[in-house]
C-alpha cells in the first residue's frame, strides 16, 4: 500500500465507516426510534426513490443559487479590493462597514430580503453572496497590506509604481489568501442557500426540508442533507483546483485541510 | 535623467554630509555626522557591528528615509524621489517574486519602465546566458539553489540601469562554500559594469574582495555623538583569483589591521567574521 493510501485516505475512510457501523448498530437494534435517526439502507432509498422526481431538480436549484452567490460575492470582494488597494483611505473606511455586514444576523436579513425581493433566487444568492464576501475580501484586504516593506522598497528602486505593484506585486502575494477565504465560503454556502430558502420559496432543498420535517419524513431530510455534503464537497474541491491552477507557486500551508 | 545628472556633477556619485538619523520609534541616534564621499564607479563595502546603521544608511541614500541632520546628495539629487530614482537596491536574503520564473523576475526592472514584454524577456534571457542561468530561466525561485537566486537577484537589479547599486549583505544567506564561489564569480561579473557599488557586509573577507574601499562605521560611544568613519583599500581592482588573494600576506595584514579596528569600535565582543 502506497504512503499517499495508508496515510492520507485510510484514516478518513475507517473514519466514515466507524460512523456507519455505529449508525446501523443503533438504529437495527431499535435503540432510537426510525423517526428520529432512520437506518443508512431507509435514507439511501429515500435518495433513490425522490431523485428523479423532485430531489435533482431541488439540488440544481440549489446549487445555482450558491454558484451564483459565490461567484457574486468573490466578484464584489476582489473590486472593493481593488478599490482599496488604489485608495487605502477607502478600504479603512470600509473596513467597519465590512464587520457591520458580518454582525447583521442572516436570519435577519433573509426574510427582510424575500419581503423586498419576493420567493425568486435573487434573495437567496444576495444571501449566499453577503456570506462569501466577507471571508474571502477580509483574507484578500490581509494579504495585499502584509507584503514586506523591504520587498515593496526594492522594488520601487527597480521602476515599479503604485499601479505595477499593486498588479505584479501586491495582488498576485494576496491571491493565496482570498483562495484560503474562498476554501471556508464555499464549504458553507450551500447551507446559507438552504437558510434562504427557508426564509420563503416555493423550490430547492430548503423548501423541501421544510415540506418533509413536519411530516416526520426523516429519511427524506437526511438524503437531503447526504445531499448537501457532496454540494459542499464539489464545490471545496472545485476551489482546490482552481487554486493550484491559478497559483501553482503557492505550497499548502502545514495543518491545511485538502482533499 | 540619471545620465545628465551625472555629467553635470562632479565624478562624485554620492556625497553625504554631517550625516545624522534618528529611529522614530527606538529613541536612538545612529551615523551621527558621518562624512562620505564616493566617486563615480567605486565599490564602497561598509562593515561595522549588528545595530550601527549600516541597512540604514542605504535606506538613506536611496531615498527611502530622511537623514534627521546633514545632508545626501546622489549624483546631485538632494530629493527622496531623486535619490530613489538613482539607485537599485538589492536586499538582504530573498526577494525574488515566487509566483514569476527567473526570466519574469529578472526582466521586471525592465516591464516596471514600460519595456514591452518580448524585448525585456530578450534582454533578461541574455544576461541569464551570460551567467550560466538560462537553463532555469522557466523555473520559479523555489526550484533553485540560493546561489542561483542571489545571481538572479543581481541580474535583476543590474538590468533596471541604474547608475548606483546598494547591496545590503547580498551573501549573507549564503553556505560558506557557495559563498566562496559567488564572490569569485562576481570579482569576475561586476568588473563589467559602470555601476557605483555600495555593499554592507559582515565579512572582513568579502568586503575586501569586493570593493575598492571598505570602510567602518563605528558605533558612537555612550556621551560621544560622532561616528568615526576609518577605511582601507579594497582588492577589487586585484585580479588575482580569490584565493591566491587570501593567501597573500599582504592582504591578511590588512585583514588583521580591519578587525583589530573592528575590535575597538564598540562595546561587547568583536564578532565580524560571523554570517549576520
Amino acid at each position: 500500500m502506497s504512503w499517499y493510501l495508508r496515510r492520507k485516505v485510510l484514516p478518513p475512510a475507517v473514519t466514515v465507516l466507524l460512523i456507519l457501523a455505529a449508525w446501523i448498530a443503533v438504529t437495527a437494534n431499535g435503540l432510537v426510534p426510525d423517526y428520529v435517526i432512520p437506518a443508512p439502507r431507509a435514507v439511501l432509498e429515500s435518495l433513490i426513490a425522490t431523485w428523479p422526481t423532485r430531489l435533482a431538480s431541488a439540488t440544481w436549484l440549489t446549487f445555482s443559487e450558491t454558484v451564483i452567490g459565490v461567484l457574486l460575492g468573490v466578484a464584489v470582494a476582489v473590486v472593493v479590493v481593488i478599490i482599496s488597494g488604489y485608495l487605502p483611505v477607502i478600504g479603512s473606511a470600509m473596513t467597519p462597514l465590512l464587520i457591520a455586514s458580518q454582525a447583521i444576523p442572516v436570519i435577519v436579513i433573509g426574510p427582510l430580503l424575500t419581503i423586498a425581493l419576493g420567493y425568486g433566487m435573487a434573495p437567496k444568492v444576495i444571501v449566499v453572496a453577503l456570506l462569501c464576501f466577507f471571508p474571502v475580501a477580509l483574507n484578500l484586504l490581509a494579504g495585499i497590506r502584509s507584503v514586506d516593506a523591504r520587498l515593496i522598497d526594492t522594488l520601487r528602486s527597480l521602476h515599479a509604481t503604485r499601479h505595477g505593484l499593486f498588479w505584479r506585486v501586491r495582488l498576485p502575494y494576496a491571491a493565496p489568501r482570498g483562495f484560503a477565504g474562498l476554501r471556508v465560503s464555499v464549504t458553507f454556502a450551500p447551507v446559507a442557500a438552504v437558510f434562504a430558502e427557508y426564509t420563503g420559496s416555493t423550490d430547492g432543498i430548503g423548501y423541501l426540508m421544510l415540506q418533509a420535517i413536519p411530516r416526520m419524513q426523516t429519511d427524506f431530510v437526511f438524503a437531503q442533507v447526504i445531499v448537501l455534503t457532496v454540494m459542499s464537497a464539489v464545490l471545496l474541491a472545485t476551489v482546490i483546483g482552481l487554486e493550484r491552477l491559478v497559483c501553482p507557486w503557492n505550497k499548502p500551508t502545514e495543518g491545511t485541510i485538502t482533499l | 535623467m540619471a545620465i545628465d545628472a551625472l555629467a553635470a556633477s562632479s565624478a562624485s556619485a554620492i556625497t553625504i554630509t554631517g550625516l545624522g538619523y534618528r529611529y522614530p520609534k527606538a529613541d536612538r541616534n545612529v551615523l551621527g555626522g558621518l562624512q562620505l564621499q564616493v566617486p563615480v564607479g567605486q565599490h564602497v563595502a561598509l562593515i561595522g557591528r549588528s545595530g550601527c546603521g549600516k541597512s540604514t544608511l542605504l535606506s538613506l541614500i536611496a531615498g527611502l528615509h530622511q537623514p534627521t541632520t546633514g545632508a545626501i546628495s546622489v549624483l546631485g539629487h538632494d530629493d527622496p524621489a531623486g535619490r530613489l530614482a538613482c539607485c537599485a537596491i538589492m536586499p538582504q536574503g530573498d526577494s525574488l517574486l515566487p509566483w514569476l520564473n527567473l526570466l519574469d523576475n529578472v526582466a521586471i526592472g525592465l516591464r516596471n519602465r514600460g519595456v514591452q514584454r518580448q524585448p525585456a524577456r530578450a534582454r533578461a534571457h541574455a544576461t541569464l546566458n551570460q551567467w550560466g542561468l538560462a537553463d532555469w530561466e522557466q523555473e520559479r525561485p523555489a526550484a533553485l539553489s540560493g546561489g542561483m537566486r542571489q545571481r538572479a537577484a543581481l541580474a535583476r537589479a543590474l538590468l533596471a540601469d541604474k547608475p548606483i547599486l546598494l547591496a545590503d549583505e547580498p551573501l549573507g544567506a549564503l553556505d560558506a562554500i557557495t559563498r566562496a564561489e559567488i564572490q569569485q564569480w562576481l570579482r569576475a561579473t561586476i568588473i563589467g559594469s559602470s555601476a557605483t557599488l555600495i555593499m554592507v557586509t559582515h565579512d572582513v573577507d568579502e568586503a575586501l574582495l569586493l570593493s575598492h574601499r571598505v570602510v567602518l562605521l563605528a558605533e558612537p560611544a555612550p556621551g560621544e555623538p560622532v561616528s568615526t568613519a576609518a577605511s582601507w583599500s579594497g582588492w577589487f581592482a586585484d585580479d588575482r583569483p580569490r584565493e591566491l588573494l587570501l593567501g597573500d600576506p599582504a592582504f591578511a595584514t590588512v585583514r588583521r589591521q580591519i578587525l583589530e579596528s573592528f575590535a575597538g569600535s564598540g562595546a561587547g565582543p568583536a564578532n565580524p567574521g560571523e554570517g549576520r
